[in-house]
């Protein structure tokens, strides 16, 4: 990891009446536009998305990291988070995100181990800290 | 309310997984999948999305979108809109998180634009912008405004 602070840079443009067009460097585009739930077409990346998308990715990501550290061997992860939007004392904002996760690990593995590191990996992630809402994990852990 | 915009709450759902080693896949209803890695700062690779770049991805995305509904329900007429922004993650109060983010933002007007009403309504983009409140983090604001020739 380099020495913090860290600057991260992302471009975005559109026109009048077009999709927004999202670059940074060395990345491949993403073309966005609004939700399905905003009047949008509902087949791209909305920035509510993008928002929910990088929760599961963070989570992922930190507790790979997590688990490297504390040497736990896992399979396959998949993190699927809601993002609950809705109006708070007047103002529109996340409120809440409910991480439901499914770890598989190997048989003869420490579950409870498994579950601890899940809760440290949901503690850890810089995205989860940044946000104002409330996080709940739901994990779900399976041998195979 | 915009006039396309369902009853909040909404809920917004995405699955990632991922194997003990690679990238990180994402998926998002109907949207295209994404794929994903840590960040350079992080020791990743540097060439996919990271979750911090995602964030500040949503942050300028956000700010786009946010502008172009205040815009349209001010009947308020303009071209292009281009937004940088700077996410910074530092170490504050125990926890490594987001801390600050700096947007620059370029709109081109038509010719007779009311460039200080196209201020207000950025300035309003921003504050109304639920992306940014839903983190915590200051959010400046930097305006060009180019009329197009």
């Amino acid at each position: 990891m380099q020495e913090l602070p860290h600057h991260y840079q992302a471009t975005a443009r559109a026109a009048f009446d077009t999709h927004v067009e999202l670059e940074a460097a060395n990345m491949p585009r993403i073309m966005t536009a609004a939700p399905a739930e905003f009047g949008g077409p509902g087949d791209h990346w909305s920035p509510e998305h993008l928002l929910v998308g990088t929760v599961a990715n963070c989570f992922i990501l930190t507790f790979r990291a997590v688990a490297r550290g504390s040497r736990l061997e896992w399979t396959h992860l998949e993190c699927s988070p809601v993002g609950t939007l809705e109006r708070l004392d007047g103002t529109t904002r996340f409120t809440r995100f409910t991480v439901n996760v499914r770890l598989t690990v190997p048989e003869g593995t420490d579950i409870d181990k498994a579950e601890r590191l899940l809760h440290k990996a949901e503690t850890g992630c810089l995205i989860t800290r940044s946000l104002v809402a409330e996080t709940r994990l739901v994990a779900d852990i399976v041998t195979g | 309310m915009n006039p396309g915009m369902q009853e909040l709450p909404h809920h917004y759902h995405v699955s990632a997984s991922a194997e003990s080693e690679g990238n990180v896949s994402l998926q998002a209803d109907d949207a295209p999948q994404l794929v994903s890695a840590a960040a350079s700062e992080f020791g990743g690779p540097g060439d996919q999305w990271s979750p911090e770049m995602l964030l500040v991805g949503a942050v300028v995305d956000g700010f786009i979108l946010s502008f172009r509904a205040i815009a349209r329900s001010s009947d308020f007429a303009w071209n292009r809109l281009g937004c940088s922004a700077t996410g910074v993650v530092a170490h504050v109060d125990g926890a490594t998180r987001f801390t600050e983010f700096n947007i620059e933002a370029s709109l081109t007007v038509p010719e007779g634009a009311d460039d200080e009403n196209a201020r207000r309504l950025l300035e309003k983009a921003r504050d109304a912008s639920l992306i940014r409140n839903s983190l915590y983090g200051e959010f400046h604001l930097e305006i060009d405004i180019t009329v197009a020739t």
